[in-house]
């Protein structure tokens, strides 16, 4: 098991620049656990006791915001892609879950004990600044992408944000990047598509740079891309309304 | 320089080793700063770490012409901004401006990267004390998304 769990942490882009000691020994401290669709990993204030990886299947990320006085949830995020953390809250005190994690899908988690990882870390402090590090840089792409987020409510326009993640990223993403080209697939539907393609793509096989950037768009892109699929399976039902034989009964 | 005395008494630092701490204060430098000012410009390389020890600041995110508010530090004593500088590509992701006059710590980032080399331990141990002021800005960040739209502080933007 040990073996599968290694292959997850290994082609995990969080895990990338780690010691390959590190890794094989982590996955010796992890387990995998199982979930079905619907079913609830955490919940939003709970004690922060597990660091997870997804290993396969989908999670939605959502919160209960302050001044909701009807509880009303807000989803942040779907997460999808084999490798990504899931509670980093266990790892930054006070150890308390920031949203609520529920299985979109069937879904397996490598999960970690916060107590072994943190003692792991201070027996092998060189794993532990990595570990941080890496931490500090997905929260701060976490901060990136609600604050772009508010950009694109407070000008109506997913473009006009990002439009400004690109340029705040332009020094460090390389030239030749389809990224750049993101603004432009947007403006027209018929290229949303490309749009999409191009960014599941680069947010799995982008460089370093890249990937974290794919990975904001998708997520400032969360109700176009809802909204395209609706229209695709609207298409879909007409098309084939419409190349359906005269005599076929409704 | 700055006085030990002064950062051992801000919780980012507490607990932390008084040779440590000399070390520190030996570079950092205590700025007062008249309201408007700007301390950190959104993407300008992160150099230093700032620590907000009296007043306020805004936080602005450029976007075109316009610098839009999406957060206020200031409640506490010693909160930290600038931690960029410990995250690649290190520049600074947003404008750091003063509400009204400020006293901040300036702490160039080559301190800490000296005393990262030096001591993984230490490095460990600071960082997951900046996660926690990453971890809180996302929050903040967050409750904004969360307030119906025209009554956050990004709807009234500074101009």
């Amino acid at each position: 098991m040990s073996r599968r769990a290694q292959r997850v942490l290994e082609n995990s882009p969080f895990f990338e620049g780690f010691a390959q000691s590190d890794i094989a020994q982590l996955a010796t401290l992890a387990k995998f656990l199982r979930y079905e669709a619907g079913q609830e990993i955490f919940a939003e204030e709970e004690l922060a006791e597990q660091f997870y990886v997804l290993a396969s299947g989908a999670v939605d990320l959502s919160f209960r915001g302050p001044w909701a006085a009807d509880a009303q949830v807000t989803h942040v995020q779907t997460v999808s892609h084999p490798g990504y953390p899931l509670g980093w809250s266990s790892m930054v005190e006070p150890y308390a879950y920031r949203a609520t994690a529920t299985a979109r899908a069937h879904t397996r988690l490598l999960a970690f004990p916060r107590d072994v990882l943190e003692e792991y870390a201070n027996k092998n402090p060189e794993f532990g600044l990595a570990l941080m590090r890496a931490i500090i840089g997905l929260v701060g792409d976490r901060v990136r992408a609600i604050r772009l987020q508010l950009i694109a409510r407070r000008y109506h326009d997913d473009v006009t944000a990002i439009r400004q993640l690109l340029r705040d990223s332009d020094d460090v993403l390389p030239f030749f990047s389809p990224l750049h080209k993101l603004p432009h697939y947007l403006e027209n539907r018929l290229t949303l598509d490309d749009a999409f393609h191009m960014l599941d793509v680069v947010r799995v096989r982008g460089d370093p740079v890249e990937r974290p950037v794919a990975e904001v768009c998708v997520d400032i892109l969360g109700n176009v891309r809802r909204e395209l699929q609706l229209y695709q399976q609207l298409q879909a039902i007409y098309s084939s309304v419409a190349d359906a034989p005269a005599d076929m009964d409704p | 320089m700055a006085d030990p005395r002064q950062l051992a008494a801000l919780s980012f630092f507490h607990g932390m080793p008084e040779r440590t701490l000399n070390r520190i204060a030996q570079s950092a430098t205590e700025l007062s700063v008249p309201a408007g000012h700007v301390l950190v410009r959104q993407n300008d390389r992160a150099t230093a770490v700032f620590f907000l020890l009296s007043g306020s600041v805004q936080i602005l995110i450029r976007v075109g012409s316009d610098d839009l508010l999406v957060g206020v530090l200031g409640e506490e004593e010693g909160q930290l901004f600038g931690w960029s500088t410990f995250r690649p590509p290190y520049r600074y992701t947003a404008s750091v401006r003063c509400e009204g006059p400020a006293v901040v710590l300036r702490v160039p980032a080559t301190v800490f990267n000296e005393l990262f080399e030096q001591d993984p331990a230490f490095a460990y141990a600071t960082l997951s004390r900046v996660a926690v002021s990453v971890a809180n800005r996302y929050e903040d960040a967050r409750d904004l998304l969360h307030l119906p739209p025209r009554q956050g502080p990004v709807d009234g933007g500074v101009p």
